[in-house]
Formats: C-alpha cells, sequence, structure tokens
C-alpha cells in the first residue's frame, strides 16, 4: 500500500489515480487517465470541460454507477473500489444522491411516489410519504405532488430528482449535467435550489456542467481535458 | 412484511394503476388467448372421451352390467335380480335384457343383427335410447309384434349396400329370423344414438319375446345397471355383492373394448397436443412479458441507481409478470366459461361417433392455470435478470 493516499477527517471523497478505458470494438478510448481529487464536506464542487473531457466518467465513477480499471475511490472514509455490488448498491442508496441530465423519473409513479421511492427500502411507508412530502415542499413543488411526470415541466421533473436525492440525506450529492435539457428560467430555478441546500443546508453537491455560467455557484471549480485535470479553481 | 419487500409490491400496483390502459389490456387479452388456447384443446379432446364413453353407459352398457355367473348361460328370474339391485344404494335404475341371436330380413335382404328383448319400462330409466329416436315411437310395455331398430340396420347408408340398401321406415315390416324360423315385426321406430355397438341393435318387448321364444321366459341374458353417478361404480359393485347379487358384475371400463381403445387413441392424441399447445403458449406468453420487461430496461436502470437492491429489482418483474399473467387466467376463465363452454353445449360438434361438446376436469384447469402463470413468471425473471447483471448505464442510456 506504499504511497497510497487516505482520506482525511473531512474528507468526503477522495479519489486517487482513477483510470477508466472504454473499448468501442477495436479503438480504445481512455476517458480518465490517473485522475485525483479530493472534496470536503460542505463543498459544492462544479467539474467542467469540454465534450469527451470525461467529466461525465468521472461522476458516474464517483456514484458507483460505473467501476474505474485502476485507481482508488474513498466516500465518506469507506473504500468503494472493488466492493461487491450488494454494498455499492447500500451506499447508493444511503450515501450518495444522484441526479441524472435526463431527471430518471419512473413514468408510472407520481411525483410523490418518485420520491418516496428510496426511502421506501429504509422506512415505513407513511414516514416516507410525510419526508417526502417535505422534501418536495422545499423544492417548491407541493402542489404537484400527485402529477405523473409526464404531467410535469421539465423543470419540475428535475426537481423532483433533486427532492429524491436528498430523501436517505446522504453525505454527497452528483449532479450530472442537471440543467442541460431545461430552458433558462427552470435551469436558473434548480440552480438557486443546489445553491440554497449547499449554502444553507450545507449539502456537499458535486456538479458536472457545460454552462460556464453555472461556475458562480460553485466554491470548488475543476475542469477536465483528456480525463485530467487541467485547472483547478477555489471561490471564497 | 420486511421495509424493502414491500418496494414490488409498490411497484406492481403503480405500473397497473397508471400504465397505458391500452397496452395492459392487448396484454392481458394476448395471456387470456394463450390460456383459452390450451383449455380449449383439451377440452375438446377430453369432449370426445367424455362422449364415448357417456354413449357407452347411456345407450348399452349402464356403469355396471350383471352377466350370468360362470357357467350359466342366464340370469334367472331377472325381475327379482333388478328389484334387489334396485335397492343398492347409489343405484338410479336397473333393467334386465335378453339377448336373441338372429338375424333380420327385410326385401329380401338379410343381415346378423341381434334382437333384444327389453321391458321399456325399465329400459327406459336405466338406457337413453328411447331419447334418441328419430322416427317413429318407442316400445310400449305389452307389445307383442313390434321392433325398433338401431339407424345402422334401418337407415339408408351411401355406398352401403350390405343391408336395406333402401332404407326401412316406420310401419314397415320386417323378419326377425331365429333357429330357422321367420316372425314378422312392425316397426315401431328409428333410433340414432350415434354409437356404433348401440345403433345396430333391435329391441322387441318381453311379450314379444314369450311368443317368439317361449323357452326364454323368465331369463335375461344381461341387467344394465345405472349409477346415480359416475366414477365409483368399483363401490357399487362391492355393495352389489355384499347385498348377494347373484351373477358376474362388471363395470363399464372393464366392457369397453373397442371403446377403450378409441379413447385410449384419443387421450394419446390429446398428450401429443397438449405437449405442442404448451409449447406455443410458452412462446407466446414469453415474448409478451419479455417485450413488457425489455421495454421498462431504463426503470430497472434507475432502480438500481437509486439503491434497489438487484434481488428486489427481479422480485419486482417477476412478480409483476405473475400479476399479469393471473390477470390473464382470470380473463382466459370468465371468457372460457362464460361463452366458449355454453356455445358448445348449446351447440355442439356433430362427429361420426356423436355430439361433442367440451369438457374439463378442474384438475387440468388448474395445471394449465399454474402453467400459465409459471410460464409468465419465467418470462420476467430471464429479461430481469439480464437487466440487472447489465452495468446501470446501459439501463439508464438505452444503449
Amino acid at each position: 500500500m506504499a504511497g497510497e493516499i487516505l482520506p482525511g477527517p473531512d474528507d468526503v471523497i477522495l479519489v486517487d489515480d482513477i483510470h477508466k478505458t472504454y473499448h468501442l470494438g477495436e479503438v480504445s478510448v481512455k476517458a480518465l487517465r490517473g485522475l485525483s481529487l479530493t472534496v470536503k464536506k460542505s463543498d459544492f464542487l462544479i467539474i467542467t470541460g469540454r465534450n469527451g473531457s470525461g467529466k461525465s466518467t468521472l461522476m458516474h465513477q464517483l456514484g458507483l454507477l460505473d467501476s474505474p480499471d485502476d485507481g482508488h475511490i474513498y466516500l465518506s472514509g469507506k473504500e468503494v473500489t472493488g466492493m461487491k455490488e450488494k454494498d455499492r448498491s447500500e451506499i447508493r442508496l444511503r450515501d450518495l444522491g444522484y441526479i441524472f441530465q435526463e431527471f430518471a423519473l419512473i413514468d408510472e409513479l407520481t411525483a410523490l411516489e418518485n420520491v418516496m421511492l428510496p426511502t421506501m427500502m429504509i422506512e415505513k411507508t407513511e414516514v416516507c410519504r410525510e419526508k417526502a412530502r417535505e422534501m418536495l415542499a422545499q423544492v417548491g413543488l407541493q402542489e404537484q405532488a400527485t402529477h405523473l411526470p409526464s404531467q410535469l415541466s421539465g423543470g419540475e421533473q428535475q426537481k423532483v430528482a433533486i427532492a429524491r436525492s436528498l430523501m436517505n440525506e446522504p453525505d454527497v450529492l452528483f449532479a450530472d449535467e442537471p440543467t442541460a435539457n431545461l430552458d433558462l428560467e427552470s435551469a436558473q430555478d434548480v440552480l438557486l435550489v443546489f445553491n440554497r441546500l449547499n449554502r444553507e443546508e450545507k449539502h456537499t453537491i458535486v456538479m458536472v456542467t457545460h454552462e460556464h455560467e453555472e461556475t458562480i455557484y460553485g466554491n470548488r471549480i475543476i475542469t477536465l481535458s483528456d480525463g485530467k485535470i487541467i485547472y483547478e479553481e477555489n471561490h471564497v | 412484511m420486511k421495509t424493502s419487500k414491500r418496494i414490488p409490491f409498490f411497484l406492481i400496483v403503480r405500473h397497473v394503476r397508471h400504465s397505458n390502459k391500452g397496452t395492459l389490456a392487448l396484454i392481458v387479452f394476448l395471456m387470456a388467448i394463450a390460456f383459452i388456447n390450451l383449455l380449449f384443446i383439451n377440452s375438446l379432446f377430453s369432449g370426445v372421451v367424455e362422449s364415448n364413453e357417456s354413449q357407452l353407459i347411456n345407450t348399452k352398457t349402464g356403469n355396471v352390467m350383471i352377466t350370468p355367473a360362470k357357467g350359466a348361460d342366464f340370469i334367472n328370474n331377472p325381475a327379482a335380480v333388478v328389484k334387489a339391485v334396485d335397492k343398492v344404494p347409489g343405484v338410479q335404475a336397473s333393467a334386465a335384457e335378453t339377448l336373441l341371436p338372429g338375424s333380420i330380413e327385410f326385401g329380401g335382404t338379410r343381415g346378423n343383427f341381434d334382437v333384444t328383448a327389453i321391458d321399456p319400462t325399465t329400459q327406459e330409466k336405466a338406457t337413453t335410447v328411447s331419447q334418441k329416436m328419430t322416427a317413429g315411437s318407442y316400445l310400449k310395455p305389452g307389445d307383442t309384434n313390434g321392433i325398433i331398430l338401431g339407424d345402422t340396420i334401418a337407415g339408408k347408408k351411401e355406398n352401403d349396400t350390405d343391408f336395406a340398401p333402401n332404407g326401412i321406415k316406420v310401419g314397415d315390416t320386417v323378419n326377425v329370423i331365429t333357429d330357422s324360423t321367420s316372425h314378422p315385426f312392425v316397426v315401431r321406430g328409428v333410433f340414432k344414438t350415434k354409437f356404433n355397438g348401440t345403433d345396430d341393435r333391435a329391441f322387441v318387448t318381453n311379450a314379444a319375446l314369450n311368443k317368439i321364444a317361449p323357452a326364454l321366459q323368465g331369463k335375461a341374458t344381461d341387467v344394465v345397471v345405472r349409477a346415480d353417478h359416475r366414477g365409483n361404480e368399483d363401490k357399487l359393485v362391492d355393495e352389489m355383492k355384499a347385498a348377494g347379487v347373484p351373477g358376474t358384475l362388471r363395470t363399464w371400463q372393464q366392457l369397453a373394448g373397442s371403446v377403450r381403445e378409441i379413447t385410449s387413441s384419443f387421450v394419446t392424441i390429446n398428450a401429443l397436443m397438449t405437449v405442442v399447445g404448451f409449447f406455443i403458449a410458452a412462446v407466446t406468453i414469453f415474448i409478451i412479458i419479455y417485450v413488457d420487461v425489455t421495454h421498462r430496461r431504463q426503470e430497472v436502470g434507475i432502480l438500481r441507481a437509486i439503491g434497489v437492491r438487484s434481488p428486489l429489482v427481479v422480485m419486482t418483474y417477476v412478480l409483476q409478470a405473475a400479476v399479469y399473467s393471473f390477470l390473464g387466467v382470470a380473463m382466459g376463465t370468465v371468457l372460457y366459461f362464460a361463452i366458449i363452454f355454453p356455445y358448445f353445449k348449446a351447440f355442439p360438434f356433430k362427429i361420426p361417433i356423436g355430439d361433442v361438446s367440451l369438457s374439463i376436469i378442474p384438475w387440468d384447469y388448474l395445471f394449465r392455470a399454474f402453467t400459465v402463470v409459471a410460464v409468465g413468471m419465467l418470462s420476467g425473471l430471464i429479461p430481469a435478470l439480464i437487466g440487472t447483471r447489465r452495468p446501470i448505464l446501459d439501463d439508464i442510456l438505452n444503449r
């Protein structure tokens, strides 16, 4: 284990020298090339970069939706690389909240039911329902609780996804281009929700974005290129 | 219920409640059709077997037939035997018959057909021949020169030149020839049971028998015993023996002979058709459920991404398939028993061996219902297992 970096007490995420290569037929694409980073508690880390720079690949590794070929990832002090799927599933349920660009809501569940879903693995239905109402209220959608996703706007769907990600009080929220499919006004609404969650409730957030103007919400910004961090900036 | 186990039920209820009603109805309808197909083939062949066996019982042997004891040619004092048999619990009716070997001659053509002497009153209760008259009327007690003929003897048959090429009509006179003596009889009626073993029979009354063969008076060659329901023949035989009923007692199954061969052939065909039917139903159900679950691939990915464990995701789609299959069985049952079954009861298939309606044994129904649900669950299991073994991102992004 010589040379391996271990997470400090305030490190919610520690990424140590991870590599990821995709094989598309005979072509190999190196998406991450020895990337390392640390995310502290209550950080709002913005990951930016051009298409193909490795932003989403990095998010997928951090969100335990994929596994790196090499390197180590620690989440809340636990090493998650090499974990069994059952344990990764448990971490996704309890320690992480993931917000997809495409909202990823279940079409046949109402907004309230979509939000309830992760907590149903842990709590009784009535507790889940009550908590889900609170979460929807936090994102301003209490009136739309009984609406199906098809009856909601893109911005509202993304807020439902945010409410769902908050249900199990995760250590960190991952948002993969959450505004990419939204109009300007909805995007602004969603970003304000993230901003409030970070500033007022001290949620740790990692967000990928294409839009330079969205980087103002983060306290740290990293820019990726060719699977490596090429620029890092801290905002006060 | 453990908290996490509620997820599949929670999702299934929402799937059914909020999914496209047209698609859901189509899935359930297709499952119902697959189930009806399984039921129908089996019911049809069971109906053929049932029809053949019923005709044997109803028109010839009864449920139990008493023949003379070993070494004896006749049952003596048949009236006393009938009286004793009728007292046995489970017996609906019984009737003595006396077979008179001989032949029947009409219009210069002669055929070897046995004539059976009966008491029309008891015979009417013990067999259904009296209900199968196609012309004329049934025999009346005391009729000393009347005869009723089976359709094989009386009817006009295409390409049948062996006997009665022009047919025998009610009111015609036929000659019954026994011991080289010819006895004229007036045809009172013609019956058609569609059972070959009965339609080649002719009946006269015991009064007529006394006239043409007085030596056989008070003697019978068999007693037909009808039970109040099928299936307890062996018990009935035991009870008749215990009641001291004389003679050799045999159930209809023991007397079935060629009927047994025909029915066993149909049972074999039924088994083969059932295997084919199961295969077709299995493939149909598999395709329906597989397509539905595969269509939900993104949902599988979302559930896994938010931390729902794979076994619960699989359980969700297996149970959902079970619900669809169960609804299909329920719809199929309603369609089958409310429409198809009564229709063929009212308008049976008319085939040479008889009128055949559908017949289903409860166990066969349950087995087929269970099979549809089991195949449905398997069809949900396979794509769900495949889905939970794929990378989560491939499911979510449908790639």
